[in-house]
């Protein structure tokens, strides 16, 4: 990992990506004890898109490729890791990164998103797994439930919470 | 120890260490998808991706 985050971070450094945030399996590891998963995805934002613009990764693969990343379905190999670079979908994912926190792996500096932004995509996302890990979130304490609901609110996932609530945690309201 | 405890216990690890634990799982999983040992499921029995967008 300590190889795959340094070729990131040089990638960011070049100007290649703007900030970026693991997510994912890997971004939840920081909060949660570690669960197998075989790939490291990484939103970024990328400096040259704009309105109007299809946005583009091929700089990306182009730059890693060039340093020995090698292109694997939708994953490019570094590291030893699979990556899967993914540009924000929506304004959620984008506080995602913008408010993601700064950490280190091996003395390497990265950036994780927050709890509270892991668990709102995971609630968007809803998959099985999804709703597992929110509850692996919810059970462990380690989500700021008021600011988890400001940001459902902001992106209008209340309804999709309390459907969540009902299903998964006995239908309290008591949080809203 | 219980399996509540050992979670707690390995939510409080540092983010390498728990980095070079999925490293682990994820070699672990890798060598059985090599060895054909599980044949009918998909890897890791992970969901599609959301490569769709």
């Amino acid at each position: 990992m300590k190889e795959t985050l340094e070729a990131i971070n040089q990638m960011q450094s070049d100007g290649v990506i703007g900030k970026y945030a693991i997510g994912g399996a890997v971004g939840a590891t920081f909060y949660l004890a570690p669960a197998a998963t075989v790939d490291l995805d990484v939103f970024v934002m990328l400096p040259v898109a704009s309105a109007g613009l299809l946005v583009s990764l091929s700089p990306i693969y182009e730059y890693l490729k060039l340093r020995g990343g090698k292109v694997q379905d939708e994953y490019i190999v570094i590291g030893g890791w699979p990556v899967q670079f993914l540009p924000p979908n929506d304004d959620l994912e984008r506080d995602a990164v913008n408010q993601s926190i700064s950490t280190a792996v091996e003395g390497v500096r990265t950036w994780v998103m927050s709890a509270e932004h892991l668990v709102a995509i995971a609630l968007k996302t809803g998959r099985a797994k999804d709703h597992n890990r929110i509850l692996q979130f919810v059970e462990q304490g380690m989500v700021d439930m008021h600011k988890l609901m400001s940001i459902l609110e902001q992106h209008r996932l209340t309804s999709k919470w309390k459907q969540f609530e009902i299903k998964f945690l006995g239908g309290s309201d008591e949080q809203t | 120890m219980s399996k509540p405890k050992l979670q707690a216990r390995l939510a409080a690890l540092s983010f390498s260490e728990k980095i070079k634990i999925l490293e682990k799982l994820r070699d672990r999983e890798e060598a059985i998808a090599a060895s054909g040992l599980r044949k009918s499921s998909p890897a890791n029995g992970k969901a599609p991706k959301r490569n769709s967008r």
